[in-house]
């Protein structure tokens, strides 16, 4: 309870027409910390931090950031709110205008939330330069002159120019080769140590998300279906999903890599009880007309399985 | 082990202990003619194959791995000035015009690309794409082509298959592509395989199931086969041995298990410093200093020096790619292997 609650997303539900996007997502980010949203593609993941951001609208479910309901506010109070709550995205060639030079760049954002005078947002803007450990000379050129990497730091440098409270990170990392990587990584956590900056961070990544994340959602289908502190999900996964995708991960050697058969069900036509059923090693009869409902395995840690009833009981 | 459905060219009968060189590259080098002259893309690459053996070539973007690949398949850009060897099944394929590679290696070597929707046709049917190259490479009828088509969709998992070959590539998952892609890459009987990131677009537990596929076509069929990734823990997996490439160069060569393990080259240490490990507990990642220069700005001597933390003034000089300890390494000082 020491620490303050920056953002809590309660029951959020996103439909889009007959897909079921997100169901019923719940989790709470305390000040300073990340939380990682895994999974693979189609699970829900970005559509999460799209809602987080009110970039798309839930069809149900409340997200409170700093104390407040954003689902209740106006464009105009939202737009507001949004100074404290900055995004980095996975392509930075996409999500950087390329006809803004990077001073542009970095200075428009204060512009846009009225922070400062233009000497000091331009002072701002070297100053974030430096923070990223980019040349101050970087200022007067363009995203196309950039590598990846550094488009990357030039999109962080964005984000911190409002001096946000929370950063949402969706797959910063993914488009990067491994060595720029590292550097970005690094980067990041150096960042939110000097700013205590809050994190979701999503990625597909395990070994990444590992590295980065305090507590972690692992998502099937819409759902988190696992959810606790880094070490925890790591060290004891309980969910067959979280342990199928632990144990696929390359590196382990081929003779110990997990068979999960099947792949990832359309969002149109979820299947009934335990989403996960189709593919699961240890699907019952129970899986197919009970959705197992999230249980509190101890130390933080809770899983939607129905397997864990005995478990709890014992 | 099933029985292969239909006879195997007759090459293909000898058994795994003989382990003939199905593929062999020497000193092989590329440039990009423009209109400044001539651009180098890739040096002096050298490495050799055998029957049911896997090789990764393993390096960043930008390294030259998948350019080296599309000189061994034919398909460099027609820009491209190529030197030295490449050796298929003892027959030197470097050199030969277009229409006669096709005829000496067409069946002989399958191709699996990342991007599955791109590499197959979107408005022929899977059928179709089947069939033509079984009916022009083995020269089969078209009910036999048909026949044998069903038949390799069914062999890598993909169910219903006489329905699947009506179908087209939009309406399969990314896995499934990909299965048809090795179907396809299997079909005519090659004895070497191709695979540029084959599963680099999937996800995780999908690459799982296609890496698990493609060691078993490997093993049921004693096929050679050149893997190319920038991930340094599925070669461990999946390959024997390893070349690793910086900026156009091979910088190590040798048994994956000791480049992964223990490697000489301080480029190689980076790339596996620089992954943030499963259970390592580590609060900052060990980057490789700065970026891969771009092509036409490498450094004389050796490429890496400049991001290197052990280089010196002898580095100004280029390293001749050379046995230390386990492996061969381009390197004035390399590791120490355990």
């Amino acid at each position: 309870m020491s620490t303050p609650t920056v953002l809590s997303v309660t029951g959020l539900s996103k439909s889009f027409r007959t897909v079921k996007a997100v169901r019923d997502v719940s989790f709470t980010i305390p000040k300073g910390k990340t939380f990682g949203l895994v999974g693979e593609s189609g699970s829900g993941k970005s559509t999460t931090a799209r809602l987080v951001l009110r970039l798309v609208e839930p069809s149900s479910g409340t997200i409170r950031f700093r104390g407040r309901d954003l689902a209740g506010l106006s464009v105009r109070d939202l737009r507001a709110e949004r100074r404290h709550m900055q995004m980095i995205f996975q392509d930075p060639f996409g999500s950087l205008n390329p006809r803004m030079s990077v001073r542009d760049t970095l200075v428009e954002p204060q512009l846009v939330h009225g922070i400062g005078t233009p000497a000091e947002q331009l002072r701002t803007a070297e100053r974030l330069l430096g923070e990223v450990s980019m040349p101050r000379a970087a200022l007067d050129r363009y995203p196309h002159e950039f590598s990846g990497g550094q488009r990357q730091r030039i999109a962080i440098a964005r984000a911190l120019a409002t001096n946000p409270e929370m950063i949402v990170a969706d797959e910063p990392v993914s488009a990067l080769d491994v060595s720029v990587q590292a550097q970005v990584l690094n980067l990041m956590r150096d960042l939110q140590d000097r700013h205590g900056t809050t994190m979701l961070f999503i990625s597909h990544d395990l070994r990444v998300v590992q590295f980065m994340c305090d507590e972690i959602g692992v998502m099937y289908l819409g759902e988190i279906v696992e959810q606790g502190p880094r070490d925890r999900i790591y060290g004891a996964p309980a969910h067959p999903y979280t342990q199928a995708l632990l144990a696929s991960a390359p590196g382990k050697g081929s003779g110990q890599r997990a068979r999960l058969k099947g792949e990832i069900p359309s969002a149109h036509a979820v299947p009934s009880g335990c989403a996960f059923r189709t593919r699961c090693p240890h699907a019952f009869e129970r899986c197919t007309t009970d959705k197992p409902a999230m249980r509190e395995i101890g130390g933080g840690q809770k899983a939607a399985c129905h397997l864990l009833d005995g478990a709890v009981a014992a | 082990m099933t029985a292969h459905p239909t006879p195997l060219p007759a090459d293909r009968a000898a058994p795994v202990s003989q382990a003939r060189t199905v593929l062999e590259v020497e000193n092989l080098s590329l440039s990009l003619r423009n209109a400044d002259g001539l651009l180098p893309i890739v040096t002096d690459v050298s490495f050799s194959i055998r029957q049911g053996e896997a090789v990764a070539l393993v390096g960043e973007s930008g390294c030259g791995k998948s350019i080296t690949a599309s000189a061994i398949m034919g398909i460099a850009p027609e820009n491209a000035v190529i030197d030295g060897t490449i050796t298929l099944n003892g027959k030197v394929i470097s050199g030969l015009s277009a229409h006669e590679r096709r005829r000496l290696c067409g069946r002989h070597m399958g191709f699996i690309f990342q991007e599955p929707m791109t590499a197959l046709h979107p408005t022929l049917s899977i059928g179709r794409q089947m069939t033509d190259t079984l009916r022009h490479n083995l020269g089969l009828g078209h009910a036999e082509a048909t026949n044998r088509a069903a038949e390799l969709l069914d062999r890598v998992g993909i169910p219903r298959a006489r329905d699947i070959l009506k179908g087209y590539v939009h309406e399969l998952s990314g896995g499934m592509r990909q299965r048809v892609m090795i179907a396809l890459a299997i079909s005519c009987g090659p004895s070497l395989i191709i695979a540029d990131e084959p599963t680099t677009a999937l996800d995780v537990t999908i690459q799982a199931q296609v890496l698990d596929l493609l060691e078993d076509m490997r093993r049921e069929l004693n096929l050679a086969m050149l893997f190319i990734t920038h991930d340094l823990e599925v070669v461990g997996d999946f390959c024997e041995k390893a070349v690793v490439m910086y900026a156009g160069d091979v910088v190590e060569r040798g048994r994956s298990a000791d480049i992964v393990g223990a490697p000489t080259h301080p480029y190689a240490r980076g790339l596996i410093d620089a992954v943030p490990a499963h259970d390592d507990g580590r609060t900052r990642l060990t980057p490789i200093l700065g970026t891969v220069p771009p092509v036409g700005q490498w450094p004389e001597g050796c490429r890496f020096a400049p991001r290197c933390l052990r280089a010196d003034s002898k580095c100004q000089t280029r390293p001749a790619l050379e046995r230390h300890g386990q492996t061969d390494a381009r390197c004035w000082h390399p590791l120490e292997g355990n």
